[in-house]
């Protein structure tokens, strides 16, 4: 494992390696060859050595043997014994028995002992002492005249020699052997795995940067050079290397590149297979889908789409075949949770470079949110469109960039006539400068202006609106544009003023009100005061005559008609006011109900010595009217024309007719009306000079009632007035048309009063 | 009691009253006597020549001899089995092994470099009139 791993990321240690176990095993066979060689050498050596050392001993020992010279013997073996590795010598008579022991050690009889009868001899052995030597021993031959007269085929024996050569020598020799040839191996190993490792590191280094450059490249930073520093197939490499990334730079997109468009694609984009499997997947889909990768990949793309809606269906399929891609189509795609997103899918054929597709790559764009916002865009804008305030939308210098039908509506100016133009060609210039500029600055500020202004339509009718303009603001806080809602107020303004009108007028007639109650109150209580004082004064003290009482009663008899006359007058009024009198309207013959008034008066008349005239041009002018409610009408004139005529003057009460009406004048001679109180008299407790004495009497209740007839009987009544020259009263009444004057002779009608001033 | 005295008594005598070695070489010799420390460095392979450029022909005795034990403590100052190398080099220092004192006196008597030693007293009684003793050992 150890050495796998070792192995595994590197060429040069891969190299190293196999250069090591083949160099290893050359230089251990090379040792192992030069080692036995030698040592066959050294053994081969040896033997010759003893070989020869013992056939030398022998031959030369034969001339001794002869002469049976043991100093010869013993010089010879001493000299020849002089090898270090020379251990004894024996030589041994023809009866094999010692003849002289030549040694540096102790030999024991078994070692002595000769057993060998060939002519030479060699063999291994180890001696009783221990010691370990290789025997050589050789047959001394006689060369004696016995020897040859017996003839060449017999050798005779004269004795044998035996040297015991000391293989410990040799075995050190040989020890030394192993160590030089093992240190002399180790030094070739080192020597030439460092020459080794240097040449491979000095032609392979090329390969580190390059395999870093490699990786580099292939996690896609193409801004990579390899160094160039030899010239061999390597140094070719990196040249290679160094112009296929530039040219790679050059010519095609960064895989990473392309990776990192993908990963920030926030659309969905499939990869499918030309058998229509899915091969690969971006996150975002994943994302959207809710599906795992390996959920998808290799599966048919059919599962992503509603049945009925696969975009990749047959049809559709071939389609794109032919057109090589389809282009913003809305599809659907089917999230695993069932859940369905409308997208705009467009879909590119890819082909290689023979024009063999490879695959469809689809592009998908989720538009729920975009479908949304424009189902909302589509609520809001016709929710402005229908909205019954007038909406304006202004830029910020005040260009119309879009308006409702209710601003249309409002103005008269159609969107096209306003759109693009300023609003300042809009206003009425009704406002000051001020306001504008008041305006401008309040909405230039970012706040909310709220307020009203009166402009112009298109018809050059002015208009009262009520505005609302809110500043909108883009992105970066600035105000782009500004939302004016208007609503016409004119309506409102006027019936405001018509309320504000009725108010003050409401406010008046409370105040008439309270004058009245206040006056009235003082014509009940005065002559209650009168009534009681007459009274107690005359209960108070002694007895009177019955005169006294009498004319106290009498007093207090015309204090309570005065009394009952005013509180009539006033449940009249209180009557007509609330609707409920009720008068009968039937032909009434005017002439005799004149007369009956004329000779009422002239009563009254009496203590003032007045006289009453009565001119009539026509005695059967008829009117339709309540016959008591006349008469009241015009007592009430002529009573007026009594109290404030002349003492001794003279009333004329006249009648004349024309085509539609009938007038009745009243004209006395009295004190007149002050010009400033005749606008006045026919409100109700109304009295001219109130200073006036109490006899003079009234409530100011006449003329009023006197009005409010003649109106019930769609009649006028008005007054003309010189000061001390007396006062005329024109009372006039409608004729009924002869059509009228027909049915309203059979048949009364009621009217109901309304309810006047 | 008595005879393991008297063995006693004849151990102590045989070892108490060893006999002398005597160190013997041709008469032909040059030499009448040498110091023990050359007759050690001629066994010890320091000296090979006799003056005159004769090689000394050494002469011992088996290990297991007595004079060879007696000759090895007292002149060598060594064991009988001690192997000598000759000075500076590996080669042992050789000699010709006799088996008794008879021999050795015969060897040296017939050979003109050789050097040997004996038992005083078997020299004596050998007689031999080719060698002459040069060196007696006193064995206490």
């Amino acid at each position: 494992m150890m050495i796998q791993q070792w192995l595994q990321p590197s060429l040069t240690r891969k190299l190293m390696a196999l250069f090591f176990a083949v160099f290893f095993c050359a230089v251990c066979g090379l040792t192992y060859f030069s080692y036995t060689s030698s040592r066959n050498a050294m053994f081969q050596e040896f033997k010759i050595r003893g070989r020869t050392l013992a056939k030398t001993i022998a031959s030369e020992a034969r001339t001794h043997y002869q002469e049976q010279d043991m100093e010869g013997l013993t010089s010879l073996f001493q000299s020849l014994g002089e090898g270090e590795d020379v251990v004894a010598i024996l030589a041994y008579r023809p009866s094999q028995s010692l003849w002289m022991e030549f040694s540096g050690i102790q030999l024991t009889p078994e070692d002595l002992t000769l057993s060998e009868h060939g002519e030479a001899w060699q063999h291994d052995r180890v001696l009783h002492q221990g010691y370990r030597v290789s025997e050589f021993g050789s047959i001394v031959t006689d060369s004696s005249n016995q020897a040859k007269s017996t003839g060449v085929a017999s050798v005779r024996q004269a004795g044998s020699v035996r040297i015991f050569l000391d293989r410990s020598a040799l075995e050190r020799r040989l020890g030394t052997l192993i160590s030089e040839t093992l240190a002399m191996s180790l030094l070739t190993l080192l020597c030439g795995g460092g020459l080794f490792i240097l040449l491979l590191k000095r032609s392979l280094h090329v390969i580190g940067p390059l395999t870093e450059a490699t990786k580099k490249v292939a996690e896609g930073d193409l801004h990579t050079t390899v160094p160039v520093s030899s010239h061999d197939e390597l140094g070719e490499l990196a040249k290679c290397f160094n112009s296929m990334t530039e040219q790679l730079l050059q010519t095609t997109v960064s895989k990473n590149y392309v990776d990192n468009v993908i990963r920030s694609m926030t659309d969905i984009l499939i990869v499918v297979n030309p058998d229509g499997t899915i091969r690969s997947i971006n996150h975002a889909a994943l994302n959207l889908l809710g599906y795992e990768e390996q959920e998808l990949v290799g599966h048919h793309a059919a599962m992503l789409f509603p049945p009925h809606e696969n975009p990749l269906s047959e049809t559709q399929y071939q389609e794109i075949l032919t057109q090589g891609s389809i282009q913003q189509c809305a599809a659907t795609y089917l999230a695993k949770d069932g859940r369905s997103f409308p997208v705009l899918l467009s879909a590119a054929v890819m082909q290689n470079e023979e024009g063999i597709m490879e695959g469809i790559a689809c592009v998908a764009k989720d538009v729920t949110e975009l479908k949304q916002e424009a189902e909302q865009l589509r609520l809001q804008g016709t929710a402005l469109e229908s909205a019954a305030n007038a909406v304006m939308i202004m830029d910020r210098i005040g260009r119309v960039t879009w308006v409702n039908p209710s601003f249309t509506a409002l103005t008269g100016y159609s969107p096209e006539e306003v759109i693009g133009h300023n609003i300042r060609n809009l206003t009425s210039g009704r406002q000051d400068q001020p306001f504008y500029q008041k305006q401008w600055q309040t909405i230039m500020s970012g706040k909310v202006w709220h307020g009203e202004s009166t402009n112009r339509k298109k018809d050059d009718s002015l208009y009262t609106e009520e505005e609302t303009i809110t500043p909108v603001r883009d992105r970066n806080g600035r105000i782009s544009h500004f939302v004016s809602i208007k609503q016409d107020v004119t309506k409102r303004k006027q019936a405001v003023e018509t309320m504000q009108d009725a108010h003050q007028k409401l406010k008046a007639l409370d105040q008439l009100r309270s004058q009245f109650f206040a006056d009235i109150s003082h014509e009940l209580r005065t002559p209650l005061t009168v009534i009681r004082g007459e009274a107690e004064v005359t209960l108070r003290g002694k007895e009177k005559p019955i005169s006294e009482y009498r004319s106290t009663l009498e007093r207090i008899v015309q204090l309570s008609s005065q009394m009952n006359k005013l509180v009539g007058d006033i449940l009249f009024l209180a009557r007509s006011e609330s609707g409920t009198l009720q008068m009968e309207l039937k032909p009434t013959l005017l002439m005799p109900l004149l007369e009956d008034v004329r000779q009422e008066t002239t009563i009254l008349a009496q203590t003032r010595s007045m006289t009453i005239t009565l001119e009539g041009s026509s005695n059967n002018v008829t009117v339709q009217g309540d016959t008591e409610r006349l008469k009241q009408l015009f007592m009430i004139l002529t009573d007026n024309a009594v109290k404030y005529g002349r003492k001794d003057g003279a009333i004329a009460i006249r009648l004349e007719t024309s085509d539609r009406e009938a007038q009745v004048t009243v004209t006395d001679d009295g004190l007149g009306i002050p010009d400033s109180d005749l606008p006045h008299v026919f409100k109700r407790a109304y009295r001219v000079w109130r200073g006036r004495p109490s006899a003079v009497g009234g409530a100011g209740l006449g003329l009023p009632i006197a009005k409010w007839i003649a109106e019930a009987h769609h009649g006028t009544i008005s007054i003309a007035s010189t000061i001390t020259r007396g006062t005329t009263v024109t009372v006039r009444l409608p004729l009924p048309t002869s059509a009228a004057s027909q049915s309203g002779d059979a048949v009364g009608h009621t009217v109901h009063s309304t309810q006047r001033n | 009691m008595a005879l393991a005295g008297a063995f006693v008594l004849w151990l102590w005598t045989t070892l108490a009253h060893a006999d002398p070695i005597a160190v013997i070489v041709n008469t032909h010799n040059p030499h009448t006597s040498l110091s023990a420390t050359a007759v050690a460095s001629m066994y010890r392979g320091e000296t090979l020549h006799w003056p005159g450029d004769d090689r000394i022909k050494l002469v011992n005795r088996e290990i297991s001899a007595e004079e060879r034990k007696t000759f090895y403590l007292r002149v060598l100052n060594a064991k009988p089995d001690q192997v000598f190398y000759r000075q500076g080099t590996p080669i042992p220092v050789q000699s010709v092994i006799e088996r008794s004192d008879e021999a050795v006196v015969r060897f040296v008597g017939a050979i003109e470099g050789a050097i040997g030693y004996v038992n005083l007293s078997r020299l004596k009684d050998i007689n031999d009139s080719q060698v002459k003793v040069i060196l007696i050992i006193e064995n206490p």
